[in-house]
């Protein structure tokens, strides 16, 4: 065997630029040339908080997104569908707590006439009464997949027992079951002719397509489009909620499902850079404490992560596993040992390899027409400009282990966390201490 | 760029050792995606060691002659890597995608494990991976809601004695009942380098890239002994000596049929068939006529039972296999107080009217067009560009394939998917899986 070869410096990468352009209309236009990327990706992003939606009507911004592709008026019902997909094209649309937006790609030969079609969609959408109904029909069904589902389930209730339900973001973003259901057509008509408006959109173009082209075609497409959005609603900083530890009763689980969650911070807050090293030493990857501990020294579980999410105000972190129900007291409490406040301090060692990699994968998750558009949809989402991902590289390049540590701690340690385990009730509640409670409609 | 003219460059070579490599150097991303496919699946599997290709999946990663346990992940990821396995039927594959300094370390590091792994490998990584491979199948099967739909469906079509009726996740009792002879026994078989494709995409050079494989991997040894078939179903005559090939199976008979009462969301359908392999031309042709039937808002299915209120979902997928037969599914989510029969029932109509009439020349546009988006999505990433160059190789012998498939695709009539679909797709040939609610 030939002796171990050494590993050349990475090279210098950095986020694309893009051209940046803004018609008359109001709407922004981000455009990335990408060689060699044949599929094209515009993500249209409106910046709409979901305190935007009606009282009582939540749920109303993801049904308004997901149903642009569900006829307009040149092409009612399906024959819409039908021509977007004769060009190779896909749609998806979702909505976050701080942005709406909807998504084309396609491939890049059919560019301009797709492009045609989704301004169509946009500006001249259909929602029929039947459309809008069977979307409120899978809206329903998919909360009782979300019920139904362990991972999903504990996700969904941790978000609400970490966050304040008595504020949006601490309440489902697609909105509950009777939410849903008092969804009428006409509320998504109006909604979206107030809400979808491009005084308040950005386009995102990214694939191998020269920029000046794109802006050509978009001024040309999109230019007559109008309108102006009612007053814009506003972006509320999360509030914590009461931390509780709950036991959800599934008898007939075969592992637990676990999930601790904490209050977060956004990209904003001078602690986001060496809060993301902290957590990725804790539960990004391989060489993570929780996953040598959980998985490599115990085989106690195939998966443990902690994820970092950032709103554009406050944040979330989330520790999940799963394991089976036997190891399940001893697993929730290695990870909350693992986890703690006043955990040890984090070594040189381990912070440049977090570092290493957050910043070494970058080239490699950004290498797509796709994730460079998405990266860039969710920067304008939260309401920074094209510069931000290098600038969020450069500083978590910066971190350093004392840093990373008294982050964790700033964070970690004047909070209790929050606990959501999903299983079989009768053989946790001794184990874990808890009272189990019957799964909850949603 | 029009979908006719793909042109990734493709370079071959062959280590005197049978290591098929294939090289596709691209200037744009500073980054190279190493893929490896090892001609090992589920399939190869004989009764007594379900599982035991996918165990290697997780045993490859604990530390082999000069690589500590984890280290290799670490270090990788460390460096910015991703680097992950799947097992299929088919095969099972290695990939890691790391910045272009570190391509080199990676490939060290399989030709290491490849070569080494048994040195390292003892009673309790045994039992740890055990353990864990436990987990991942509570995790991603038992404890989910329609989490055993696919094992039934591949038992329903193939029979659990066919290499293709079990699931790569395995027997957890022949994972107990494996000893760590068994374990380093069937490594010895198919942890070989002809039994293996290398392939690299990104930033490399080809003749550096061939230079650094022929370092590595060079003096790795071929086989010495071949694989016994899996016992039941004898193998074909085999053009290679110790390839696993099976012979074509004729479509369903008997329409078999197997319902659960389970505490799932909703009622659901399944429908599967017994399709041609990968390689076969008509392979291509079932695939558009799925894409047909099930994608998107404007497809039959999606017509006759979602927007007809019987259904919140339908879709259609084909699993490619590469030895004798393939997999179609069909799968409707039913509405609450719609029976599943009725839901059945306007299923197979739709179906059946497909076969009678063939597809519009719209249908068929729209299906090639769909496919090319996803086509040329997957080469945009170079991890899976790697893998489908893999794919390419070992299934069809023909990495080319990557840049000529659309083309072929783009060729096929309305006539080849119609013949296809009567041949394969009939509803009497089908079997058939429903899920209903327990009651609550």
């Amino acid at each position: 065997m030939r002796a171990r070869p050494t590993v050349a410096p990475a090279t210098a990468w950095h986020f694309p630029d893009p051209l940046v352009s803004r018609l008359d209309n109001g709407l922004t236009l981000w455009s990335y040339r990408l060689p060699g990327q044949h599929v094209i990706t515009a993500n249209l992003v409106f910046d709409l908080p979901l305190t935007a939606e009606p009282a009582g009507l939540e749920g109303i911004a993801t049904l308004a997104a997901l149903g642009l592709d569900e006829g307009t008026e040149n092409h009612p019902g399906e024959t819409y569908s039908a021509a977007l997909e004769s060009q190779g094209a896909q749609y998806s649309g979702w909505a976050s707590l701080s942005a709406s937006t909807a998504s084309l790609e396609l491939p890049g030969q059919w560019f301009e006439p797709g492009l045609r079609l989704f301004a169509e969609a946009v500006q001249t959408p259909a929602y029929a009464d039947e459309a809008v109904e069977r979307l409120k029909s899978q809206r329903l069904a998919d909360l009782d997949q979300t019920r139904s589902n362990p991972r999903r389930l504990a996700g969904w209730l941790l978000r609400g027992t970490v966050l304040d339900p008595a504020q949006r973001a601490g309440r489902p973003l697609a909105g509950s079951r009777a939410n849903v259901a008092a969804i009428q057509p006409e509320d998504v008509r109006r909604f979206q002719a107030e809400r979808h408006t491009p005084d308040r959109a950005t386009l995102v173009v990214a694939g191998d397509i020269d920029p000046q082209t794109v802006a050509s075609a978009v001024t040309r497409i999109w230019g007559d489009w109008r309108g102006s959005g009612t007053a814009p609603a506003d972006h509320q900083p999360p509030l914590p909620g009461r931390p509780s530890r709950r036991l959800i009763d599934r008898p007939d689980a075969v592992q637990a499902d676990i999930r601790l969650g904490w209050c977060g911070l956004d990209r904003s807050d001078r602690l986001w850079p060496a809060f993301k090293v902290a957590a990725a030493i804790m539960g990004d990857g391989f060489s993570s404490r929780l996953n040598q501990v959980l998985r490599e020294d115990r085989g106690w579980t195939y998966d443990v992560s902690l994820a970092v999410r950032g709103f554009r105000l406050g944040g979330l972190v989330i520790l999940g596993t799963s394991t089976k129900t036997e190891t399940a007291a001893a697993a929730l409490a290695e990870a909350e040992r693992i986890t703690a406040g006043d955990a040890p301090a984090f070594s040189a060692r381990e912070t440049a390899d977090a570092i290493g990699w957050l910043t070494g994968v970058a080239p490699l998750s950004f290498s797509t027409a796709a994730a460079v558009a998405d990266q860039a949809a969710g920067m304008v989402g939260l309401g920074f400009g094209p510069g931000q991902t290098d600038q969020s590289l450069r500083a978590i390049a910066q971190v350093t282990p004392d840093e990373a540590t008294a982050a964790w701690r700033a964070v970690i340690s004047r909070q209790s966390p929050s606990l959501v385990v999903v299983g079989p009730g009768d053989r946790l509640a001794e184990p874990l201490g808890l009272d189990p409670e019957p799964r909850p409609e949603l | 760029m029009s979908i006719a003219s793909l042109n990734y460059p493709i370079h071959r070579h062959q280590l005197a050792n049978g290591l098929r490599l294939n090289l596709s150097p691209d200037p744009w991303t500073p980054v190279v995606a190493v893929n490896l496919w090892y001609d090992v699946g589920s399939a190869h599997e004989p009764p007594g060691r379900w599982g035991f290709a996918h165990l290697f999946e997780h045993l490859m990663f604990s530390g082999s002659a000069h690589v500590a346990p984890g280290e290799h992940l670490g270090q990788l990821q460390a460096l910015g890597g991703e680097v992950n396995a799947t097992t299929s039927f088919d095969r099972t594959n290695y990939f890691e995608t790391v910045p272009q300094g570190a391509a080199e370390l990676a490939l060290w590091f399989e030709a290491e494990r490849l070569g080494g792994l048994l040195q390292a490998i003892d009673q309790a990584t045994l039992d740890s991976e055990r353990e864990v491979v436990k987990e991942e199948k509570r995790q991603r099967y038992d404890n989910l809601p329609y989490g055993e739909a696919f094992d039934q469906l591949v038992q329903l079509a193939f029979g659990p004695d066919h290499p293709y009726g079990h699931l790569p996740i395995g027997s957890m009792a022949d994972l107990d009942a494996a000893s760590l002879a068994d374990v380093r026994a069937f490594f010895n078989t198919y942890y070989r380098p002809d039994n293996a494709v290398l392939s690299l995409t990104g930033a490399i050079e080809r003749d550096r890239a061939i230079g650094w494989a022929e370092d590595y991997f060079g003096d790795l040894p071929p086989s010495t002994s071949r694989p016994a078939p899996p016992s039941a179903f004898p193998p074909t005559p085999q053009p290679t000596p110790g390839a696993l090939t099976l012979a074509a199976l004729p479509p369903l008979t008997g329409q078999p049929r197997t319902e659960l009462v389970r505490d799932v969301p909703r009622a659901a359908v399944y429908c599967a068939w017994r399709t041609p392999a990968a390689t076969d031309p008509e392979h291509d042709a079932i695939d558009l006529v799925l894409s047909i039937l099930a994608d998107g808002l404007a497809a039959r299915l999606h017509q006759a039972l979602v927007r007809s209120g019987l259904a919140h979902a339908v879709a259609a997928s084909g699993l490619g296999l590469a030895r004798g037969n393939s997999l179609a599914v069909v799968q409707a989510t039913v509405q609450e107080g719609v029976e599943p029969a009725a839901v059945e029932q306007r299923l197979l109509d739709g179906w059946q009217d497909f076969l009678d009439q063939g597809p519009t020349t719209a249908e068929l546009e729209r299906a090639v067009a769909q496919a090319a988006r996803d086509w040329l999505s997957a080469l945009a990433n170079l991890e899976t560009r790697a893998d489908a160059l893999s794919e390419a190789s070992l299934t069809h012998d023909d990495p080319g394939r990557i840049n000529t498939w659309l083309s072929q695709l783009a060729q096929l009539t309305a006539a080849d998917l119609r013949r296809a679909a009567n041949q394969w797709l009939d509803p009497g040939q089908r079997a058939t899986l429903v899920y209903r609610r327990e009651a609550r």
